[in-house]
């Protein structure tokens, strides 16, 4: 009987304290998303703009980013993730359909610029990716 | 003793009355004689963000649908943004000197009091030659039929006489003066008196008028969580006039982080604006 019990406190605070880690590591597993994104950004833009020289290894390194993130980006915002050290509008969760919708348009999107082989058609990607982190940041993040 | 108090009373809703009392602004006589020209009012329309507020919810920004009904809380109710569309349902019958004195002075065309969610506390500097421009503009676009709902607010907001007493004190709150300064330079007209920044950009008090203390120097947007950071000097500084112009016409920080909320479209209407505004800009906000 006591062991039983003692199991179950266990249990339940074990999973009190895995679900508090899950959150704090959502948070930061989608901060670091973001961030290698703007880092990706950061360094093709002025390849894409022909200020910088053309690497094909650099690009290749960088364009992961997007592509991690458009695997990722629809399982990032769950439920309950807006909470703590956080910049997510709740239009996430209160718009779930428009929220959606803007992930899907994302996804298409680093699809569509595939993996760029020139300057030209990295400049390309860059056109077709861009706009979507504006698009987003309008509606679903709020700056604290 | 009532006697007395009957006449401070009676004083009280005198003084009252005469200064709540609409005030449309004055306009030059020259001002019927200036012939708008819609080409440059293009610029203007996208300096001062007209649609931002005004386009039509779920239309497409291209289409340049002025028909209203976007909903703007805030602690005094839900204002929403009217039709102001070149059709009857619009201001398809505004005069162009009804227009402008609802923009210089917050007065409609039936002699009310707007409210400040038009911000004509910043518009009030506007040049004639510019509101005729924008005019001649807005008169160009789609003519949007029907009325946007009606404001909802509280009863007490929503006797509009009180406003005049609010406008003289925001006016009196302003912190330098605007005429001198967005008469002489560029870069205070475009920020001030058309882009209108410090309705977001400076605090405001409790009756949601801009104090004039810390001006652009951020602040929470009015019945929202969202901030606006600091436009000063010292907050700008770590951006080279580079950053600042690429953030102005493309939203993308020298971080690669990109603009948000409200900004974005503000970046959208900055983005349309000869290189030689947003220069101005800059060279007025590191005077700041």
């Amino acid at each position: 009987m006591k062991t039983s019990k003692l199991i179950s406190y266990t249990a339940v605070f074990a999973l009190a304290t895995s679900a508090l880690f899950a959150q704090a590591n959502i948070l930061e597993e989608r901060q670091a998303m973001m961030k290698a994104m703007g880092q990706a950004m950061k360094v093709l833009s002025p390849i894409a703009a022909g200020s910088a020289d053309y690497d094909q290894a650099v690009v290749d390194a960088q364009m992961t980013a997007f592509q991690d993130a458009a695997t990722k980006m629809v399982d990032m915002f769950p439920e309950g993730s807006d909470g703590g050290e956080t910049e997510a509008a709740p239009a996430i969760w209160s718009d779930a359909d428009g929220f959606a919708a803007a992930v899907e348009t994302f996804v298409k999107d680093v699809n569509a610029a595939g993996t760029p082989k020139d300057e030209f058609e990295l400049a390309d990607a860059m056109q077709t990716i861009g706009p979507n982190c504006k698009a987003c940041h309008q509606d679903y993040r709020i700056k604290k | 003793m009532w006697k007395w108090l009957a006449t401070l009373f009676a004083c009280g809703a005198a003084v009252f009355y005469v200064l709540s009392a609409p005030k449309p602004a004055e306009l030059s006589p020259e001002f019927a004689d200036i012939i708008g020209d819609p080409a440059a009012g293009a610029r203007i329309f996208a300096a001062t963000g007209c649609l931002s507020c005004h386009l039509t919810p779920e239309s497409e920004t291209a289409d340049m649908k002025l028909g209203g009904g976007r909903a703007f809380p805030s602690p005094f109710g839900t204002f929403i943004a009217p039709n102001i569309s070149p059709s009857p349902d619009g201001i398809g019958n505004w005069s162009e000197a009804e227009f402008a004195v609802a923009l210089k002075s917050g007065v409609g065309r039936d002699g009310q009091h707007l409210y400040p969610v038009l911000p004509y506390t910043s518009y009030h500097f506007m040049r004639e030659r510019d509101i005729s421009d924008l005019y001649a503009f807005i008169m160009t676009l789609p003519a949007v039929e029907g009325a946007a709902p009606p404001h909802d607010l509280p009863f007490y907001a929503r006797w509009r006489r009180p406003l005049g007493i609010w406008k003289h004190l925001a006016n009196a709150a302003l912190p330098h003066d605007f005429e001198a300064a967005t008469s002489t330079n560029e870069g205070a007209y475009i920020v001030e008196a058309l882009a209108h920044c410090s309705e977001c950009h400076s605090p405001r008090n409790l009756i949601g008028m801009k104090t004039g203390k810390n001006w652009l120097g951020g602040a929470t947007l009015f019945g929202s969580d969202e901030k606006a950071p600091s436009l000063r000097p010292d907050n700008l500084d770590s951006w080279t006039d580079t950053d600042l112009k690429t953030y102005f016409q493309t939203g993308f920080t020298p971080d690669y982080d990109t603009a948000s909320g409200e900004m974005v479209e503000v970046i959208n209407n900055l983005a349309q604006l000869p290189d030689e505004d947003i220069d101005n800009i800059i060279k007025y906000l590191r005077g700041l």
